[in-house]
């Protein structure tokens, strides 16, 4: 099921939250709202929910406008950041708690949760309290729960930010395969841009109540819209009075190129970064791999050329290196 | 340490002292002819009217606290106002106040020629120096035990799981039911039990809007401070000590409520 | 939860605004509840106490029985205070720092004053401290006595304040203060103390307030004399029994206001020397 978003607005206490967002959220995928602390995301999210109205403004559910229809009268499913478990009763009467809030008979609810909590892996766990259970299963009982009524759309609030970062991966990838198999309308916020890309199928960034551009991931990263959408997505760095990403400069040690000194070098594993003061009194960083690095034997204090990396540079680079390499083996 | 062990020292003898004293003393009068004669002492007529009107205002008064308390700590916490805070603050009042005043201003307010009192006369209803005036001064006293013991849990439970509940399609009442009695119901014990607690154990306040009639309007409180009165010490601490055994079953039972709710939620 | 954003438990139609009206309707059941058992009692107390106007209440409150016995009802909560403010520290010390056998006993022990009856407590030290007291003192009758009996039942006040913050204080300051080779007491009084000194000053102000208003426990210790050993709350009852309300009523205002002033100044003095030590 498709959802329009009209023109929504929304103010607390004088401070403008969301400035006439409008919005179409893709069906059947998962749509990410990115964005920083107070960007709005979260209203939002509530708003779509039906847990916040707003101040104007209209949200549109297939084609039906529910702006001022009850939470409980959406169908939706909503998975708070904290998983809000009902701590009081079991995994399985979690999970089971909508069915019969809408009186469906119980032989039918044993079936379906017994079925979804193996689907979701927690089986093993249906007698325990949530207490008993990891982050992860936690999460997966959040998620169970609000799929177990059917709902038309799905509502992940921050859903893998209270999980370490190794359990974090492992999620997002069940979470997208997940939503893959049921094809349910799946909308997430989070400020976490790698995590947007990693699982969303279509992305709004958000920005101080406004939406600052919509699209799939990758393109929104290679063709950022403004600055802040860029800078937000990923590392910037400034070149010639632009913002550029760091990874398309490269260095050289003879003299083509801006000129500048070397001045720190941090390494981190598979990617280096090399940080250099220019004659311009600028400061700018250069992300390169490991190898790359290796090969060049950069070293703080070096003179060196920095240039945008095109077709010809890249040739040239290759030269470059098998020379010096040839040289360093001559002398060892 | 030495320090360590003269603080130590130095704590324990306080509380010997202080309370352990008391306590030693209570017990060893009351008991001091035997079993028999305490039975005998508390089963006079008077006393036994005492407890069992004490008992009944207390039964009467708990639950009525009780409901009150929950609304209240529930408007107080999930639709703040201006007008709930006020409310906050009334309901702190009997805690500052000494048991006199509250008997007092109960006076002033329900006595036949007073305030309200005269408009209730004239309904026929007597609120003062009658059990009815007991249960209202009881009410006041106990007032804010219920409201503070819930207001902390309602506060740390957050919204979260009443909001996922709509979400999930239930009603305000059935989220009320199936969430937020479920979280606060040892609190709602505890506060219950405190509330009984202090009922019973009333005097200052009952002194005032009772008359104190024996065998009519007189709590156990006002009995045992009779007996004093009238020089029957042995039938006083016979009735202080049956108070100080409830008050002991009364902790047991808090640190009963407190423990398990620890388990509960494997905190 | 993003700053700003408001927690709600049911949807808020955010089109109308909640005002005094709309909440004493919502509300209106509990309002009178409360309306009936304080508000309108509390009314009553007030208009009775400023009958005559304000001088007729500076009259009942200087009457010369009455000042003495604010007087003493005041310097001996004080006293009872100050005494369980240094006692309590010391014990919730020693129920957070130290360990040995029975010391969950004694855990348990200290609610006892506020759980038992008032009255138990007054007949008990009457006979503990009074004539043919087996300790062989005889305190009835004197100021003495009545402290000991304010001690009695503002000691859970004074210790549970202080309790739970020591047990989850992180003593990580203390241990750098020692490791710069300050003393442990010095460390006690520059570090651990000002942050102790809020919730010693909460549990001051409510020991004090329970001490002023306090009547069951002191009434049959201190014997009643007048001008000797009677405190407010026996005076204010001497005065309901002979029909002197409007008296009764001004001296109760005037106590409740001395409470009130008391502990607004406590905790503003508190305020001012930790300066909003956090920790």
């Amino acid at each position: 099921m498709d959802i329009d978003l009209q023109h929504i607005s929304k103010s607390y206490g004088g401070r403008e939250v969301l400035r006439r967002v409008t919005l179409d959220i893709p069906s059947g995928k998962i749509t990410a709202l990115l964005g920083p602390s107070g960007s709005g995301k979260s209203t939002l999210l509530r708003i779509i929910a039906g847990l916040e109205m707003p101040d104007s403004g209209e949200v549109v559910f297939g084609g039906r406008h529910i702006t001022t229809t009850p939470v409980r009268e959406r169908n939706i499913g909503f998975c708070f950041q904290d998983y809000a478990p009902f701590r009081h009763m079991s995994v399985f009467d979690n999970v089971a708690y909508g069915l019969r809030i809408r009186k469906q008979p119980e032989n039918t609810v044993v079936t379906d949760v017994t079925q979804l909590l193996s689907r979701m892996g927690l089986a093993d766990h249906a007698n325990h309290r949530p207490h008993e259970l990891s982050g992860g299963q936690r999460q997966r009982m959040s998620l169970a729960r609000a799929l177990a009524i059917k709902p038309s759309v799905l509502l992940l609030d921050e859903p893998f930010a209270a999980l370490d970062a190794q359990v974090r991966s492992d999620v997002r990838q069940f979470v997208r395969n997940l939503q893959h198999e049921l094809g349910i309308t799946t909308i997430l916020v989070t400020h976490d841009q790698s995590e947007a890309m990693e699982v969303a199928d279509y992305m709004a960034v958000l920005n101080d109540g406004v939406v600052q551009q919509v699209g799939p991931p990758s393109y929104v990263y290679d063709h950022p819209g403004n600055s802040f959408v860029k800078t937000f997505l990923g590392p910037t760095t400034e070149f010639q009075s632009a913002l550029i990403r760091p990874h398309q400069l490269t260095l050289s040690h003879s003299g083509r190129g801006d000129q500048g000194t070397i001045t720190d070098i941090v390494q981190l594993g598979f990617e280096v970064r090399v940080f250099v003061a220019m004659e311009d009194d600028s400061t700018l960083w250069v992300q390169m791999t490991h190898d790359l690095f290796h090969r060049h034997s950069y070293s703080i204090g070096d003179k060196v050329g920095v240039s945008r990396i095109t077709a010809n540079n890249l040739r040239n680079d290759t030269v470059e290196s098998a020379t010096s390499a040839s040289e360093a083996h001559n002398v060892g | 340490m030495k320090s360590r062990h003269t603080l130590r020292l130095l704590v324990l003898a306080y509380i010997a002292l202080l309370i352990g004293a008391p306590l030693f003393l209570v017990f060893q009068r009351a008991f001091a002819d035997g079993w028999s004669a305490f039975v005998a002492a508390i089963t006079t007529p008077e006393t036994l009217s005492s407890i069992r009107l004490t008992v009944v205002v207390a039964f009467l008064v708990t639950p009525l606290n009780l409901v009150f308390g929950i609304a209240v700590s529930h408007a107080i916490v999930r639709h703040p106002s201006r007008f709930t805070k006020l409310m906050n603050s009334i309901i702190d009042v009997p805690l500052a106040i000494s048991p006199i005043v509250i008997g007092l201003m109960l006076e002033l307010a329900y006595a036949p020629n007073g305030w309200f009192g005269s408009q209730l006369a004239a309904v026929g209803w007597q609120v003062m120096f009658s059990w009815p005036g007991i249960a209202l001064a009881s009410a006041v006293v106990s007032l804010p035990l219920v409201v503070r013991e819930i207001v902390p849990i309602l506060t740390e439970l957050g919204t979260s799981q009443e909001a996922t509940a709509e979400t999930l399609g239930a009603s305000p009442w059935q989220v009320f039911r199936t969430i937020t009695l479920p979280n606060i119901g040892s609190a709602a014990l505890y506060g219950g039990t405190l509330t009984f607690a202090r009922v019973i154990g009333e005097y200052g306040a009952v002194l005032i809007v009772s008359g104190n009639v024996a065998l009519h309007t007189q709590t156990l409180t006002l009995n045992i401070a009779e007996n004093f009165e009238n020089y029957m010490p042995q039938q006083g601490f016979a009735g202080a000590a049956l108070l100080a055994i409830f008050s002991i079953v009364v902790m047991i039972a808090l640190a009963g409520i407190r423990r398990r709710e620890r388990n509960f939620h494997g905190h | 939860m993003p700053a700003g954003e408001r927690l709600s438990g049911s949807p808020r139609t955010g089109r109308h605004k909640v005002t005094m009206t709309s909440s004493l309707r919502r509300h209106s059941l509990t309002a009178t509840y409360l309306s009936l058992l304080v508000a309108i009692p509390l009314l009553a107390l007030c208009t009775h106490a400023l009958a005559g106007g304000p001088s007729q209440l500076w009259r009942s409150v200087t009457q010369p029985e009455g000042l003495r016995a604010i007087g003493l009802t005041l310097g001996c909560a004080a006293l009872a205070t100050l005494i369980n403010v240094v006692m309590g520290l010391c014990i919730a010390w020693v129920l957070t720092r130290d360990n040995f056998t029975g010391k969950a006993l004694l855990n348990s022990v200290i609610d006892l004053p506020f759980a038992l009856p008032t009255v138990v407590a007054g007949v008990t030290f009457m006979t503990l401290y009074g004539p043919m007291s087996p300790l062989h003192v005889s305190l009835a009758g004197t100021w003495m006595g009545i402290v000991i009996a304010l001690l009695f039942v503002t000691l859970p006040f004074c210790v549970r304040t202080i309790q739970p913050v020591l047990e989850t204080m992180t003593w990580t300051a203390e241990e750098a203060s020692l490791s710069l080779g300050a003393r442990s007491s010095y460390t006690f009084f520059k570090i651990t103390l000002p942050v102790l000194l809020p919730s010693v000053v909460t549990g001051a102000g409510l020991a004090f307030a329970r001490a002023v208003g306090e009547f069951g426990s002191v009434v049959f210790i201190s014997g009643n004399r007048p001008f000797h050993t009677e405190v407010a709350s026996s005076y204010i009852f001497m005065l309901t029994q002979s029909q002197n309300f409007d008296a009764a009523a001004s001296v109760s205002l005037i106590l409740m206001l001395i409470a009130l002033v008391t502990m607004t100044l406590m905790s503003f003095i508190s305020r001012r020397i930790v300066g909003g030590v956090r920790r």
